[in-house]
């Protein structure tokens, strides 16, 4: 894999990984602020 | 061979990532108004009158309206679809109920599964109200109204009877792995304030606390506005996500009707709201709850059965339905 292939591969990858990581974060926004109470803390993880 | 080292480790930090937040946050996330959420929130079709595997309060009516009556239309907030369901079984006549069965979904998140022309309807708190304050409700079963509510129908030149109609505690709830059992009124209130942050700080794990809110106008918004005298966090803080949830609910909802065996009520300077001590007195936020109608209402029956509801015959139904009468008031 040519230098060149290899900085257009990365930029795609860590736009991609970022577009779906932020996309997650917004879906958390607004869904938390709505989100039913009983069932946020029902489902709340203690290890 | 580095290169594609590089390229796969960047993927799988991005999958890590969104793991994280998955598992710890949106897997828990259950829409208060998706069909799934307000199945559970309540599930009305196990309350129809009339229908034999209802789970209503049969306790029987001296007070009988008839299929030619003025029916007065009863709406309420989710937490007492028991009680005016179990109204409409005891004192209308059958056949007066109009349930079409519809599908909760997110275009219907109200669930509007009843017909137009039927006594019973369910639009919960905020829209409910609404409703009286129009005219086509007319008798409201809810929590006190909210400021904001009053201000309405003041607005619109409406002026409104309420009258308590039973007792009812307010809770505070956590996960029923959180170690801790029970808070002050005044370590709640910090918590709310956001002076208190951590759980290790009322004998808790180490852990951040994240205080729930709920959506302005429901009832048991109101009553924490109540409760916090007007001085609490104004939305859920966003960080405190990942650290350990208190949240609050009317005690029967919670217990009775939601019954989540994932999380526990808590005490409250010491005493846990279980229905004697809501009874005795003994629980330090107990609650009323109201029938409201407008006074400008003619149909003479609506005031028919309010004093029915207060009457030895209405508070033992109440007392039926898992709530505590106002005749039991210490």
């Amino acid at each position: 894999m040519s230098d060149r292939t290899f900085i257009r591969l990365l930029i795609i990858v860590v736009l991609l990984g970022m577009l779906v990581t932020v996309a997650h974060c917004i879906y958390i926004y607004f869904a938390y602020q709505n989100s039913s109470i009983i069932q946020f803390i029902a489902r709340e993880l203690w290890l | 061979m580095k290169k594609i080292i590089a390229i796969s480790g960047i993927i799988f930090l991005f999958i890590i990532v969104n793991v994280f937040l998955y598992v710890t946050i949106t897997s828990r996330l259950a829409n208060n108004f998706s069909g799934t959420s307000q199945l559970k929130m309540v599930d009305v079709a196990k309350f129809l009158p009339f229908e034999e595997t209802s789970e209503l309060a049969r306790t029987g009516s001296s007070l009988k309206f008839q299929r030619d009556d003025d029916l007065p239309v009863l709406d309420g907030a989710a937490a007492l679809v028991p009680v005016y369901a179990s109204v409409i079984e005891n004192c209308y006549p059958a056949g007066c109920v109009t349930y079409e069965g519809g599908v909760f979904s997110d275009d219907n998140y109200y669930g509007e599964n009843f017909a137009p022309d039927s006594v019973m309807q369910y639009q919960n708190t905020v829209r409910g109200f609404d409703a009286l304050v129009e005219g086509s409700v007319d008798l409201f079963f809810t929590a006190h109204p909210s400021k904001e509510q009053m201000q309405s129908a003041k607005e619109k030149d409406v002026e409104l009877e309420i009258v308590p109609i039973g007792l009812e505690a307010f809770v505070f709830f956590v996960n029923k792995d959180n170690p801790v059992g029970g808070l002050t009124t005044e370590q709640i209130r910090s918590i709310y304030r956001g002076e208190i942050t951590n759980w290790k700080e009322v004998g808790g794990a180490s852990k951040m606390i994240n205080p729930l809110t709920r959506i302005k106008g429901s009832g048991s918004q109101t009553m924490m506005d109540k409760f916090m005298e007007d001085k609490m966090l104004t939305s859920r803080r966003l960080l405190s996500v990942f650290g350990a949830g208190i949240g609050y609910s009317f005690r029967y909802y919670l217990s009775g009707m939601v019954a989540d065996d994932h999380v526990k009520m808590l005490a409250v300077d010491g005493i846990y709201p279980s229905a004697e001590n809501v009874r005795n007195g003994s629980y330090p936020i107990s609650t009323k709850f109201y029938a409201v109608y407008r006074k400008d209402n003619q149909n003479e029956k609506v005031a028919r059965l309010v004093d029915w509801l207060l009457s030895e015959e209405g508070q033992t139904m109440i007392e039926a339905c898992g709530y505590v009468g106002l005749s039991d008031e210490s």
